[in-house]
């Protein structure tokens, strides 16, 4: 490693020098993490959409990030109350293992469902096959989303109208406080 | 894994560099380092590929509407263009030795991995992001492609290692967490319903305790084994691949298949850094 820097400074090589900052800047913020409750926040934010502009959180894009933190989502047809929440999590740890299908892919939701989500928890509505579960109910749909790193947590809200056959518009509702 | 002199890399430039004439024909020395990684970055498109398909289907009949997206972040087609521009071009940088195409292909992946990673219908997924970081290692290669052999070689060997250590260190981080170090979080997604042949064993083997504890030890195993991977950078290159491509096999098959669209282009890495070229090791062998 010495001997990479060392040939990258005496030989003023900019392209060499720049890649190294690069990955010394993401390793940087990604070590902060579990020192500072700033960075912690700003990763979680990151993961539920939250950050202050699309930009700032496009630019923490490349920062890896997989299986982050603990990730839950709970579904819903009507809004829910915290403790509503809590039962509805309690549930879902006592129930037997099985092959079921998880809360993110069930096609038709008559109680508050609840799931654990590696990364990214809005993707819960916004990637894949969530979608099309969307259509075929055809129904609003109230996602509250959690990401927690040690005692630091952040909560979110949205809610998934149908707007007409072939959209849904998304709102940002007040989360739910304890 | 030992280069051969192919049709392009004649073993006229072999016994060039033999005779110290590096300049003769060095990009037959150097590419096919190069069409590896780009090989594994395509491999890792293409296997996302059959989950692709239908998800992007789902995207043409629902559309969401979110203001935190710029449209242009939200359209399919820009989602397809920045899927399937990689892959064209890199079948392109699989057969060109023109070095200002393969810059073009290089810079134009790099571009479509950050549009992935910030499109409302992929921003979500590891695979874009590991792409990424691969295709800035390929957009250097590009860019030093005319640095003797040798040395280009070496840094690339380092860089290799360097990328590889960060993802895993990107793992590792978020992990360290209670969730994590009980099993809790692993148990849900993994041990409680997937659908995946370990997992189906574990569950028809094991009572609802032991699955819970087999799932503790399983979480640990991964927390311990990712942090201890993001010093890879600290070993010899040769063994420093190794190590990462045994673990990201191990990570592949003993959780989800679909994960090597993540893993196939950090593999390609962890090659470049294992990789002693023939031409190096005869050089300095004279």
């Amino acid at each position: 490693m010495k001997t990479l820097i060392k040939s990258i400074w005496t030989s003023r090589d900019l392209a060499s020098g720049m890649l190294l900052a690069a990955i010394t800047l993401a390793a940087f913020w990604i070590v902060l993490l579990p020192f500072s409750q700033t960075v912690q926040k700003t990763f979680l934010a990151r993961f539920h959409l939250d950050s202050s502009s699309f930009s700032i959180w496009a630019a923490q894009q490349p920062i890896p990030s997989m299986y982050n933190f603990e990730n839950r989502v709970w579904i819903s047809p009507k809004p829910i109350t915290q403790s509503e929440l809590n039962q509805a999590t309690r549930d879902n740890k006592t129930s037997n293992p099985s092959t079921g299908a998880p809360a993110t892919l069930l096609a038709d939701l008559k109680n508050i469902e609840t799931e654990q989500i590696n990364h990214f928890p809005t993707r819960a509505f916004t990637f894949g096959k969530t979608r099309w579960i969307l259509k075929q109910q055809s129904e609003t749909r109230y996602y509250y989303l959690s990401s927690r790193y040690r005692d630091v947590e952040h909560k979110s809200a949205y809610r998934l109208s149908p707007i007409s056959d072939s959209q849904f518009g998304v709102t940002r509702l007040e989360p739910l406080r304890d | 894994m030992t280069n051969h002199p192919t049709a392009q890399e004649s073993p006229r430039s072999v016994e060039a560099v033999q005779n110290g004439e590096l300049d003769l024909d060095q990009l037959s020395l150097v590419l096919p380092i190069y069409r590896v990684v780009t090989l594994t970055i395509l491999a890792s498109m293409i296997w996302k590929y059959a989950y692709f398909i239908p998800i992007f289907q789902s995207y043409a009949q629902l559309e969401l509407s979110d203001s935190f997206f710029p449209s242009f972040f939200t359209n399919n087609y820009v989602l397809a263009g920045l899927y399937l521009a990689p892959i064209a071009f890199g079948i392109i940088a699989l057969f060109t030795r023109s070095v200002l195409l393969l810059r073009t292909q290089a810079l134009t992946t790099l571009g479509c991995m950050f549009g992935l990673c910030i499109h409302q219908g992929s921003y979500n997924d590891v695979t874009f992001v590991t792409c990424l970081w691969v295709s800035l290692w390929c957009v250097w290669y590009t860019l030093k492609i005319n640095e003797p052999p040798e040395e280009l070689i070496k840094k690339s060997q380092r860089f290799s290692l360097l990328i590889i250590s960060l993802v895993f260190l990107g793992g590792a981080a978020g992990k360290w967490t209670p969730g994590y170090w009980s099993g809790e979080v692993i148990y849900e997604i993994y041990f409680s319903h997937r659908d995946f042949w370990f997992f189906n064993l574990l569950r028809n083997q094991l009572d609802p305790e032991s699955l819970r504890n087999v799932a503790t030890l399983y979480s640990r195993v991964i927390v311990i084994s990712e942090t201890a991977c993001s010093f890879l950078w600290l070993l010899k290159p040769k063994y420093g691949g190794m190590i990462a491509i045994a673990m990201l096999l191990g990570i592949t098959f003993l959780s989800n298949l679909l994960l090597f669209s993540v893993t196939f282009c950090l593999i390609g890495l962890a090659i470049a850094a294992i990789e002693t070229p023939r031409w190096q090791a005869t050089t300095a062998n004279i």
